[in-house]
């Protein structure tokens, strides 16, 4: 009943999946006077908290506690009032009443399966609210929304509507690819498409706005533009917006950090980690009339659960196919550590993303475990990767490992189960599957799959552990021995000798990249180093 | 940030840089137009992002500047990035195997493949031009003689040349002889000895260990734990 960002988390084998179409574009026209007084009270309460007195205790019981008993009590499988019924309990704000369609919007989007047109309904809801947001601070004149003390959004509450944003976005993405190339293999066999199939290509075809790429990166950057550091745009939004454009801007940097890993650009992924590990940038209020805690911004992201693994978890991957083996395995071992004893302690059980934790742990061991198998001296350094997380790797994943051990495809098998769903962002060519016959996609060439994104990183990944695992062998007789003949060492490696000089210049090249020269995620201001050192 | 509008601006700024790192009148201490990764990066997302806008041939010439600056992980970063149909079609294909050749060490097969691209059909003029440029040549063979240098002590003079793509000991001993950098790297070249004697330094050097007499439990302890834990299995 709370947010979700796993649709299929919440199906059940026989449950219907009726589309929410009827109900996202309709507009209950209920009035105030029709509303329970305690759904009332909440609109209220909540507005006063986001406008008013910035009281964090207050918000943070409103959010997480009262909105998820209204929904169980009052919307089960119903959406919540629309704006416009609610909008006299908070005075007409448009911001707040924009803040609201959104946070509804996400549990009307976890009744069912979503059709073409609740995508692109999703897609108005977030544009509208993040025009409003930014038009707040951005521009020479300034506004101020009734309550006159800008707007508060807690931390938590700013992850959770970028995360879903970036959620959506890529379940479009998905939606739109598979379509498409499911209708041009049609076409290419000479088939007539089916009406749902036409209808669902004019709908997208008609709406190519709707979650186009270059909006939505564009989005991201100006709400971390909005919430950026410098003390000329803390003054700006901090008089103007209000202390939630910090929040926001730090979860949207989360939020593109995850989004540049899922297009495939893994060095802007980490760079957008800048903002959160800038040791200059200023401490950051907790909110209420008093300012409250002072805190860095990585500890504000740090202290939302979902944001601080999704950051760690991206910037691993990122680091992994960069090649920095070091960085992605300090970076997932610390994660791995922090997961693993919050499942021991239970802190993890209050967090309503607590179904989702499991997998997300199970999808880092098995990248340590890859990492481990490729540069084994990572898992055996307790200052890398804690010994409890490396002796867990193992135990999970040594049947794996004994299979690449003996020659056979293992790592390939291991970053499909943990990587990321990776996305095509390019908006097709619908004409070519509306209006062309089979000549015409055979003339088109380069028809989709569904699956490019996706099996380029696969190959790429798989085409570099091939590299790396006849690497292997050798870095374990260069630990063994302090010299050792070249005849020698390459009959333990199985090569001839003149081909040993070849491979003693690979493996010096491999086992050399770069590593941060800090101990923050997301550096890109890096070192050269060994990770194959001692 | 992704607008497609720039791309033009971005394209420009690629065929400047090939000209003035690779042109005809490259060698000057600063480029008009330095090597950019992060507009060149711009430039292969954005043609991910507007497919119709893609020139491959440009993409062609980020994937050269990039493989240029080997060892870095320029390229690598890019294959993530170029569609795997242009990658598999020439002369991005080349391009491609070029970069394997490097990370892999196949210096010799390399050259060869690296030459190639001079007379390739499907590559632009400007390719062609870069890849036959004597300041691309020299980019490559320095690089290439740094890892080298931290690989070896001494190296056969057969594989040196090989591996730089030079015709004998005397060329390879006047090219160290005219480039500073290459200077710092090579200590000699040992003609008669049919060895190339590399400049001393951390990575080609035998590491001296020390050894305590006495070590702490707390030391051994976590490696106690693990092989008990092992034998446990």
């Amino acid at each position: 009943p709370f947010p979700a960002y796993r649709l299929d988390l919440y199906r059940t084998p026989n449950s219907p999946q009726p589309t929410i179409n009827a109900t996202m574009s309709a507009d209950p026209s209920s009035s105030d006077a029709c509303l329970p007084s305690p759904i009332k009270d909440f609109v209220f309460d909540l507005h006063d908290t986001a406008r008013r007195s910035h009281l964090a205790p207050e918000q943070s019981a409103l959010y997480a506690a009262t909105y998820a008993a209204l929904t169980r009590k009052y919307f089960e499988s119903n959406p919540w009032p629309s704006a416009k019924a609610i909008s006299s309990e908070c005075g007409d704000d448009p911001l707040f009443l924009a803040v609201y369609t959104e946070l509804t919007a996400r549990h009307l989007h976890s009744l069912g399966r979503p059709s073409v047109t609740d995508r692109i309904a999703g897609w108005c809801v977030y544009s509208k609210l993040f025009d409003a947001l930014l038009s707040e601070v951005e521009g020479d004149v300034p506004t101020r929304a009734p309550g006159g003390n800008g707007l508060f959004l807690l931390p938590t509450w700013c992850f959770d509507v970028l995360h879903e944003f970036v959620y959506q976005f890529q379940g479009f993405c998905q939606f739109r690819t598979n379509a498409y190339a499911a209708a041009a293999r049609a076409k290419g066999e000479g088939k007539t498409l089916g009406d749902g199939v036409t209808e669902t290509l004019q709908v997208l075809s008609e709406n190519r706005e709707a979650w186009a790429v270059e909006k939505v990166l564009g989005y991201l950057h100006r709400l971390i533009a909005a919430g950026a550091s410098t003390p000329a745009t803390i003054a700006t939004t901090a008089t103007r917006g209000g202390p939630a454009y910090r929040h926001l801007g730090l979860m949207a940097s989360v939020a593109l950090s995850r989004l540049e890993c899922l297009l495939g650009d893994y060095t802007s992924s980490l760079l957008a980690l800048g903002p959160i590990f800038d040791p200059t940038a200023p401490k950051i209020p907790g909110g209420g009339a008093e300012g409250g805690e002072m805190r860095t911004a990585e500890e504000v992201v740090q202290s939302v659960i979902p944001a601080r693994i999704s950051l760690s978890y991206h910037a691993g991957v990122s680091y992994l196919l960069l090649r920095r083996y070091r960085d992605a395995a300090a970076t997932l071992g610390a994660i791995g550590t922090y997961m693993q004893r919050g499942f021991k302690s239970g802190m993890f059980r209050s967090s309503p993303h607590s179904d989702q934790f499991g997998r997300q742990y199970d999808r880092v061991l098995a990248l340590l475990a890859i990492l481990g198998h490729v540069c084994p001296n990572l898992l055996a350094d307790a200052g890398v990767v804690e010994d409890g997380v490396a002796r867990l790797v193992r135990e999970r994943h040594s049947g794996q490992l004994t299979k690449i051990e003996s020659g056979e495809e293992g790592y390939e098998e291991l970053f499909v189960f943990a990587c990321p769903k990776f996305i095509s962002a390019n908006v097709p060519d619908y004409n070519r599957v509306l209006i062309g016959d089979a000549a015409t996609q055979a003339e088109g060439g380069d028809v989709p799959t569904g699956q490019d994104a996706y099996r380029l990183q696969v190959r790429n990944f798989t085409s570099e552990m091939d590299v790396q695992s006849t690497l292997r062998k050798l870095r374990s007789y260069m630990k063994l021995y302090t010299s050792i003949d070249v005849a020698k060492l390459a009959a333990f490696n199985d090569v001839k000798a003149e081909e040993m000089g070849q491979l003693l210049l690979t493996y010096r090249h491999k086992t050399r990249q770069l590593q941060s020269t800090t101990a923050t995620a997301g550096d890109a201001d890096a070192a050269e180093a060994d990770p194959a050192a001692p | 940030v992704a607008d497609p509008t720039t791309v033009t601006q971005l394209e420009s700024y690629v065929r400047a840089e090939v000209n003035a790192l690779y042109g005809p009148t490259a060698g000057g201490a600063e480029p008009s137009h330095p090597y950019n990764f992060e507009a060149n990066r711009a430039l292969t997302k954005l043609y991910q992002f507007f497919p119709h806008l893609a020139d491959e041939s440009c993409t062609a010439l980020v994937l050269l500047l990039a493989l240029l600056e080997y060892p870095s992980t320029d390229f690598l970063a890019l294959s993530y990035l170029v569609p795997e149909r242009v990658q598999e079609r020439e002369p991005c294909a080349t391009l491609k195997r070029c970069s394997d050749l490097l990370e892999q060490s196949q210096f010799g097969t390399f050259w060869v493949t690296f030459r190639e691209l001079v007379i390739n059909d499907s590559a632009s003029e400007e390719l062609k031009m870069a890849t036959a440029s004597p300041a691309a040549v020299a980019k490559i063979r320095m690089n290439v003689l740094g890892l080298l240098g931290m690989t070896y002590k001494v190296a056969p003079i057969g594989a040196v040349l090989s591996a730089l793509d030079v015709k004998d000991a005397a060329a390879l001993r006047d090219y160290v002889n005219g480039d500073a950098a290459a200077k710092k790297i090579v200590e000699n070249v040992d003609v008669d000895g049919g060895k190339v004697v590399f400049t001393s330094r951390e990575e080609n050097t035998k590491k001296s260990r020390v050894f305590k007499e006495a070590v702490g439990l707390d030391a051994i302890s976590a490696a106690l734990a693990k092989g008990v834990h092992t034998s446990g299995q």
